[in-house]
């Protein structure tokens, strides 16, 4: 018999059948480096190509998936290389390691989520990796956004569009256009224009991204998110929405202005208006509790 | 023995990319053959129509369906409602008509949109379909049909054939 206690009890565990050189840094390197494998194929695989796949289009795929969460991986990537975990990794953490590999190794976006939640919860409650933590910080935001934006959740943001189409009628109203709301269809009667709200366009689908774009900024100046930053992020949160109800009402106003703010360029101000209203908030939380030195450093 | 371990996360790690890369593959010859998934399911719907004895008259901007059956001389609409909210308005105008409804999902018929028995066919078969004893891509739509009062005996037709179980 070699060992029967767990190895955190088990000094002797920890250098089993010559692994003495496999460190929990290298396990900790494998485990991200098949997560980032199977996150990324999974946002390249179901990424909408115009043509065949190739490097623009893998390309274009990887920033449809949003600046954030690209700069989220780089971070993960570079704290990885930064991490000293020079213990000695037992049987049992690589056997966990590579169960959760397998998990990674199947091409769903089920796997992909249920992967990066137990990569995510090893990482944040088993001693001496939570080390780590920043890190399953970041791996439990990117499952969280998989399952905000998942079609589990889709009647969750359908239901959101029918609250946007009544909200953005009343701001019409105000400015003087007969509308009408017929569940998530904004209909401006004046116009001549329906505009059906559907999931992806709801106010509430974007703040996933959203608190993801906060955490990576805050990770990126080296900031540990505290009680204190909740205000702003629900700020951030309440400002999304702000911005969301502004584009919708503003393309019910006719078919031009539609086509500007759908497929022109009014989409890409709406984009960079989000980047920076997503960047303010996290800087503004942590101006006011003094960490932006760290940010500006 | 380190190699070996070495070697089994190379292995699972070339797996993955190879399953991403097939199932990759896939999807777009399956995109490639049908010429995309909305013009597959108007052909589709057409088809089961001519079973119920009907034939599409008309399609509406919105994607809702006229159709005629043989057995009743008022049209019927069918529509397609989405789980991301596409057709919600005409749920919405389906509650307020006279118009005797049918839900159509996976096999299932209703008289009213059963979030329950739906949402349990979606499950059971996008995890068939994720184990692989599921071929046909889980559709993300239920399919509503809007009866004329006048043709009662339309309202026993098997309408799961409009969205079949396979």
């Amino acid at each position: 018999m070699i060992w029967t206690a767990p190895p955190d009890r088990a000094p002797d565990a920890r250098q089993p059948l010559g692994l003495h050189r496999f460190t929990l840094n290298e396990l900790l390197n494998w485990i991200l480096l098949i997560a980032g494998a199977a996150y990324w194929g999974g946002v390249i695989r179901t990424y909408h190509h115009d043509a065949a796949i190739g490097v623009v289009s893998v390309a274009q795929s990887v920033f449809s998936d949003g600046a954030f969460n690209v700069a989220g991986c780089g971070l993960i990537a570079v704290w990885a290389r930064r991490i000293e975990l020079r213990d000695i990794a037992s049987r049992w953490q690589i056997a966990g390691a590579l169960a959760i590999s397998l998990l990674f190794a199947v091409p769903t976006r089920q796997t992909t989520i249920l992967g990066l939640l137990a990569v995510g919860a090893v990482l944040t409650f088993r001693s001496p990796i939570h080390t780590a933590r920043p890190i399953a910080a970041l791996l439990l935001g990117f499952a969280g956004e998989m399952i905000w934006t998942s079609t589990y959740l889709l009647p969750l943001h359908a239901a959101t569009a029918s609250f946007d189409a009544e909200l953005c009628s009343g701001f019409l109203r105000m400015l003087g256009e007969a509308v009408q709301v017929r569940a998530n269809v904004l209909e401006n009667l004046g116009a001549g224009i329906n505009v059906e709200i559907l999931a992806a366009c709801a106010s509430s689908f974007p703040l996933a991204g959203v608190a993801m774009a906060f955490m990576v900024v805050m990770a990126y100046a080296h900031h540990v998110p505290r009680l204190a930053d909740l205000p702003w992020l629900v700020a951030a949160l309440l400002a999304s929405v702000a911005l969301t109800e502004l584009r919708l009402s503003l393309m019910a106003l006719g078919d031009a202005n539609y086509l500007w703010i759908h497929d022109g360029e009014g989409g890409t101000l709406y984009a960079l208006s989000a980047t920076a209203l997503a960047v303010l908030f996290p800087v503004l939380a942590m101006r006011q509790s003094g960490s932006v030195r760290a940010f500006a450093a | 023995m380190i190699m070996v371990v070495r070697g089994l996360f190379a292995g699972v790690l070339i797996l993955g990319l190879a399953a991403q890369a097939a199932r990759t593959a896939k999807t777009a010859n399956v995109g490639a053959t049908n010429g995309g998934a909305a013009s597959a399911s108007t052909g589709d719907l057409t088809a089961a129509l001519r079973r119920l004895d009907g034939r599409v008259v008309a399609t509406t901007p919105s994607g809702a369906v006229t159709a005629v059956l043989s057995r009743c001389s008022d049209p019927v609409t069918i529509a397609q409602i989405g789980f991301d909210g596409s057709g919600d308005g005409l749920l919405d105008r389906a509650a307020q008509s006279e118009a005797t409804q049918r839900y159509a999902y996976l096999g299932f018929v209703g008289d009213r949109l059963d979030v329950t028995a739906i949402a349990g066919r979606w499950v059971t078969a996008s995890a068939l379909q994720a184990i692989g004893l599921r071929r046909d891509n889980t559709p993300a739509k239920v399919v509503l049909v809007l009866l004329p009062k006048t043709c009662p005996e339309a309202a026993d037709l098997d309408w799961s054939i409009l969205s079949p179980w396979s």
